[in-house]
């Protein structure tokens, strides 16, 4: 008998604690918003699965959880800790990227970097709040609205953080659609949410063979702490533009993505565990992640302004609320806020400008951070 | 309950850890590594065009380097098509 009271000890029932059940919850919503609400399936999926795994509590001796050295999650939970995973997402998307739209109008690529100022910004309040700066610096990067910049960061800062700022991250990339349109509507009147912009030109076979290779020495050498991400996006768009290695994009910007984005959702869900993730730094974090995001979107509108006091050819501001790097989501906003002002109006090619700068933008903030406050 | 009780908050922390300057600094960073491509990007098709007067460029398609179009991707430049001709029509 008394083996099977010893047993009852070690299940999850009987280490349940009100932290996990909550947690548990949570990681419920996520796959609810993900399943029934589409936001951002891919990633809120394997999120909320990870959290609710992270929190079945199990025996010390046992190695299970994602902190656990040895346990299963421990192994693949290292590809988030040591930054492997993210530069390997950027590798996927570069390969999936098209850049034509930004290399037909590149004035837009300034809007991408007007919308950093949301990093720089929540940077300081994170620090007048008593953070330290390499914690305040992974939660700027929140407002890059990267997830995978955000996570690279984190990891190499403040890992103590990762959960907290991996899932405000991506959160807040989710809520897009929610977060931003208000933002939007503020900052603009309808006169200028109706403005037109000229169709972009057509883009060369050689200029977009020759962008990525460029682009890359350029950031890399400015900012060498950029390396790994911005050298891993460049590389996949150079893969998928140099019309020779197509094998390689195709697997890029498939298998290699989608593989690594299931293993890096579930092990940083994993790593919500209520003993480490439910405390009032969390709750912080939250709030100066949806900050920042608030403050990006708000620089690429206002930067967008600015920029039509001098521009013949104005530029619709709603465009610069794509200066946040979540791609395609926030370019897609922009569509619809347009539509909604002017049906025939089509900004959603202009706006995945910004978009796409805002990304390389984004990343030259965290080599930046990174360059700076690692120990 | 003060959210920020026992964090040591104030401007203090901002000015010990030099964020202003940070984020000056930061920014003009991100600005200048944008602007610089940003103009490489305008460039780019004047130095193409002095390059093509003795390396013309080839339709890697004719030349059979790629295998095949998808589906997806033609409806896409369809669609792009249209699209751009809407816009046109509107604009006369």
């Amino acid at each position: 008998m008394e083996f099977f009271f010893e047993f009852i000890r070690t299940t999850g029932f009987y280490l349940l604690t009100p932290g996990n059940v909550i947690m548990i919850i949570i990681g419920a919503v996520f796959i609810s918003l993900a399943i029934i609400k589409h936001f951002e399936p891919l990633l809120l999926l394997p999120i909320g699965f990870g959290m609710i795994v992270g929190n079945i509590p199990s025996i010390a001796s046992m190695p299970l959880s994602v902190y656990d050295a040895g346990s299963v999650m421990n192994y693949i939970y290292f590809g988030v800790t040591q930054g492997i995973f993210p530069p390997l997402i950027f590798l996927g998307i570069g390969a999936m990227t098209d850049f034509s739209t930004m290399l037909s109008n590149p004035k837009l690529v300034l809007l991408g970097a007007a919308a950093q100022v949301g990093i720089f910004l929540t940077l300081i309040g994170a620090l007048y709040i008593g953070f330290t700066p390499q914690e305040a610096g992974s939660i700027g990067i929140i407002g890059g609205a990267d997830g995978p910049t955000a996570i690279f960061l984190t990891a190499k800062l403040a890992p103590h953080l990762l959960g907290a700022i991996a899932i405000a991250a991506y959160s807040y990339m989710a809520l897009v659609p929610v977060i931003q349109p208000p933002i939007m509507y503020l900052l603009t009147s309808k006169k200028e949410r109706l403005i037109r912009m000229a169709p972009p030109r057509v883009v060369s076979k050689r200029e977009k063979i020759i962008f990525p290779i460029l682009a890359f020495l350029i950031s890399g050498l400015i900012v060498p702490g950029c390396l790994s991400l911005v050298g891993m996006l460049f590389f996949g768009n150079l893969l998928k533009e140099s019309f020779v290695t197509e094998r390689l994009a195709q697997t890029a910007r498939t298998a290699l993505i989608d593989i690594v984005t299931i293993l890096l959702g579930l092990t940083v869900g994993a790593s919500t565990q209520a003993q480490t993730f439910l405390t009032k730094q969390s709750i912080l974090i939250f709030v100066l992640g949806a900050t920042s995001f608030a403050i990006a979107t708000a620089g690429g509108i206002l930067f967008a302004k600015f920029m039509n006091l001098f521009l013949k050819e104005k530029i619709n501001p709603l465009v610069g609320a794509a200066g946040v790097s979540a791609v395609p989501d926030s370019a897609r906003v922009v569509q619809i806020i347009g539509q909604k002002e002017d049906p025939h109006n089509h900004l959603l090619m202009h706006a995945m400008a910004p978009n796409v700068a805002g990304v390389i933008g984004s990343a030259i903030a965290a080599g930046f951070l990174w360059s700076l406050f690692v120990k | 309950m003060n959210i920020l009780a026992g964090l040591g908050h104030g401007w203090h922390n901002v000015h010990d850890a030099n964020g202003l300057m940070i984020t000056v600094i930061g920014m003009l960073l991100v600005f200048s590594s944008l602007l610089v491509i940003s103009l490489m990007i305008r460039w780019t098709p004047y130095f193409l065009k002095v390059v093509a007067r003795y390396f013309p460029e080839e339709d890697l398609a004719l030349n059979g380097n790629v295998k095949s179009v998808s589906e997806t991707e033609v409806v896409a430049a369809i669609s792009a098509a249209i699209c751009y001709s809407m816009q046109s029509t509107e604009q006369q």
